[in-house]
């Protein structure tokens, strides 16, 4: 059974009174452990196919399949709590909430479960000692540069030991040192957690960490 | 950590952004609270104390008040949510579930709504105390015991759980009904170009060139400022007009007293009351200073409905020429037309008086004349008919009608008679003996008295409207500086490039001054600029002082133009230190 798989998804936007199709028959199957890079230009679809496979986005019609369940099978309530055991996001801009502090930011997907104190402790020091950033665990957001930002995106998206990642141009606001320190990160978490993971990224360095790359063009996979 | 700590934590943080709105919730709600205390106060509103002429004063007020409550509430609880669209959207694509989301936003509604609801209370309470120092010693409307009844808190209550209800529902809707891409991308949703920019540009290219740099920083979130421009340039306007109409309004109760008082002072005599002999109200007012230089004598009838005055007596001593028949009688309506109310002329085609010597006695209208002929008081009836001599006869010594004696004298000077006539309203209540709330029958009227009650009744509804046009404003205001606040971070990076291309501080400040005034200055523009018209027709119509009312206005416009002006120099050195942080 693979991690994620997509069948025939179609979807498209009104723009300026005309239809644009976004997806077009886009099929695609992720298997568990796997690294995969979804490369393409501006306005391939790269964003659209990643909202859609983590379930924050629908597509028109298609199959989206994690685990052998299907995503429109869940109600809104059963697909948020899906989402926050089996997914884990880490976006271009970081997406952290400022008015808390890096720990409370990396435990938010375990305090939405409710879990219990003790195993929110416990994981919080794992996840911060994989990342890197055990030092910075009471600063506030603000006070943290990009690079550091994006590690503690990363803590919070593994936090809750989900099997797959969705990053959408993890490395795009980043210097290229932290860049590279940010992919080895998530390579080496995919390698120890065995967390299937995919990136959108237009970075051909970015998508090298990756096993495999999935081209997007126009948007439908052309390689 | 709970998922309430955090929720607690979120709220608190984002209660710092939302804090002016709360302060403008809190005010709105204290000063309708303001309002409550004093049309649910029974001393006020039961007209035995204050008259009713300047109690009603609170009604439209109070209505402004309710109404800006009713829809400021929603909309600034709107903006706080706007502000923490994306913070949804992060808890959402992290696994948060609407209902989750949707019971957070009415705890949080809830509790800032029982704060305000607390602070406005307090806030309210202190308020209403000043309202009735000022309206009691500063105003001078006497009677007036202060006191909040529990009614003022229900209806205050129930008027922002009202707001509260309305902001749940539209704030649930909006925020978690949004799809997450867009609650996440909500911040960087910034849009085209200004159309005054493009308009520059396009008709005066020169000048775009020349403030390339200023209309820069004007040329951005077009529809975000537009609705911006439109709402304050309309709370502005509405300020203007309610400023104006206060002006119209005292200057047509001043004119009113001319028209309705055409006698200084003037009294009845019936039933046995307010008998008092010449000597006496001459000696009563001559202690005060007060002289009388001319007085009349013209007796009457009345009923329930009606004063019937014999036509020659009208004629001899009020100076008029009507000629009415026996059998009939002529409509006198006594009103001035052009008072700005709208009156009931309607001629009563005829009366049938019963008598208790027996039989019927049967009039027609002969016409009718509208003529202010004396002052009104309260010992007559509502309408007043000239009869012929005989049939007056017929009635005045029917025990089925009530004979009287109007007295009417004019002062040498009534503007100082204040303290005379009311040395005589409490003689004739000696002589009557009777208590406060009967002697209201009879009491007497004067003009300076009628003049001191349409000055009262003015400075109330100036009073009072203060208020509302001051939370107007303060909406108004709001309205701008947040959206300014908003673009700070745009600003800053703006003009940490300027700084970098060498522009110095002098002209940085010069540039957001500009900016500023170019943000504040054209609502207040555009407000003078549609409601003036309006104002006249208005003033002109009902009361003709359209004149007086645009005066008001483009004075109120020009202080607050001169206000902004001024402030913004301060607003835009605060905000300045802030982009060169």
């Amino acid at each position: 059974m693979y991690a994620l798989e997509a069948k025939h998804l179609f979807k498209s936007y009104r723009a300026r009174g005309k239809e644009v199709t976004v997806l077009q028959d886009v099929s695609l199957k992720i298997g568990r452990g796997e690294m995969v890079a979804v490369m393409g230009p501006s306005g391939s679809g790269k964003t659209t196919l990643l909202h859609n496979l983590c379930g924050i986005d629908t597509p028109d019609s298609g199959e989206i399949i994690v685990n052998g369940r299907e995503l429109a099978s869940f109600s809104g309530e059963e697909l948020a709590v899906f989402r926050r055991r089996q997914f884990g996001m880490v976006f271009q801009d970081f997406q952290l909430l400022e008015s808390l502090s890096v720990e409370e930011n990396i435990l938010l997907p375990m305090i939405l479960d409710r879990r219990s104190k003790e195993e929110q402790e416990q994981r919080l020091w794992k996840m911060l000692a994989l990342t890197g950033i055990g030092e910075l665990a009471d600063r506030r957001i603000t006070e943290l540069s990009g690079g550091q930002k994006q590690r503690v995106a990363i803590a919070r998206a593994l936090i809750q030991e989900p099997c797959l990642i969705f990053a959408d141009e993890p490395t795009g606001n980043l210097d290229a040192d932290t860049a590279e320190n940010i992919l080895n990160c998530m390579a080496e978490m995919n390698q120890r957690t065995k967390t299937s993971m995919v990136i959108v990224t237009h970075d051909k360095y970015a998508a090298s960490f990756c096993h495999r790359i999935l081209r997007l063009e126009k948007g439908g996979v052309v390689g | 950590m709970t998922f309430l700590d955090i929720s607690i934590k979120i709220f608190w943080k984002n209660i710092t952004r939302y804090r002016l709105y709360f302060f403008c919730c809190v005010c709105a709600a204290a000063v309708f609270f303001c309002f409550a205390a004093l049309f649910t106060n029974q001393s006020f509103m039961e007209g035995q104390a204050v008259d009713p002429m300047i109690a009603d004063n609170i009604i439209f007020p109070s209505f402004l008040a309710a109404v800006f409550l009713l829809l400021f509430v929603p909309y600034s609880y709107s903006v706080f949510l706007f502000a923490r669209k994306q913070e949804y959207g992060i808890l959402f694509s992290l696994g948060m579930s609407r209902l989750a989301a949707l019971k957070c936003l009415f705890l949080e509604g809830a509790a800032m709504g029982g704060l305000a609801l607390v602070l406005s209370f307090l806030a309210g309470s202190i308020l209403s105390l000043f309202f009735s120092g000022v309206i009691s010693r500063v105003i001078g409307i006497e009677g007036l015991q202060w006191e909040i009844s529990y009614k003022a808190y229900a209806v205050t209550a129930l008027l922002y759980g009202t707001a509260l209800g309305i902001t749940a529902v539209l704030g649930g809707i909006s925020t978690l009904g949004g799809r997450i891409r867009s609650l996440l991308l909500a911040p960087y949703q910034a849009e085209a170009k200004g159309g005054g920019y493009h308009i520059l540009q396009k008709y005066f290219p020169g000048y775009a060139k020349k403030r390339l740099v200023e209309c820069s920083l004007l040329a951005r979130h077009r529809k975000d400022w537009t609705i911006r421009y439109v709402f304050s340039a309309l709370l502005i306007g509405t300020v203007l007009h309610l400023a104006g109409f206060c002006l119209v309004l005292q200057s047509s109760l001043l004119r009113d007293v001319e028209n309705y008082c055409p006698y200084d002072l003037a009294y009845s005599e019936m039933l046995g009351k307010n008998h008092i002999s010449e000597d006496e109200l001459r000696d009563t007012l001559s202690l005060h200073g007060v002289t009388i230089v001319k007085e009349k004598k013209i007796s009457y009838v009345r009923d329930a409905a009606f004063n019937y005055l014999a036509v020659s007596e009208v004629n001899e001593k009020l100076g008029c020429s009507y000629r009415v028949l026996e059998g009939t009688f002529l409509n006198l309506f006594q009103y001035e037309m052009e008072d700005g109310y709208e009156h009931d002329i309607q001629e009563i085609p005829r009366v049938s008086l019963s008598l208790e010597t027996g039989g019927e006695l049967k009039l027609f209208t002969c016409g009718s004349d509208i003529r202010i002929l004396f002052n009104k008081g309260p010992a007559q009836a509502d309408y007043t008919l000239i009869i012929n001599d005989a049939d007056f006869d017929r009635i005045k010594s029917d025990p089925n009608y009530w004979f009287g004696m109007m007295h009417l004298f004019q002062l040498q000077d009534f503007k100082t008679s204040f303290a005379g006539i009311k040395s005589f309203q409490s003689l004739l209540q000696e002589v009557n003996g009777l208590t406060v709330e009967e002697q209201q029958y009879f009491r007497a009227v004067s003009k300076i008295e009628r003049l001191w009650e349409a000055r009262q009744s003015g400075q109330f509804c100036i009073f009072l409207m203060f208020f509302v046009e001051a939370l107007l404003l303060m909406a108004a205001y709001l309205l701008i500086h947040v959206r300014v606040a908003a673009e700070r971070e745009e600003n800053k990076r703006a003009f940490t490039s300027l700084f970098l291309v060498g522009i110095t501080d002098e002209e940085a400040f010069r540039l957001c001054l500009f900016k500023n005034r170019m943000r504040f200055l054209p609502p207040l523009i555009a407000a003078l600029i549609f409601s003036m018209p309006l104002l006249y027709t208005m003033g002109e119509g009902s009361y003709h002082s359209g004149a007086l009312g645009c005066f008001g206005g483009i004075c109120i416009d020009f202080f607050l133009v001169v206000f902004t002006s001024i402030s913004s120099v301060f607003y835009s050195r605060r905000e300045l230190k802030f982009l060169k942080m």
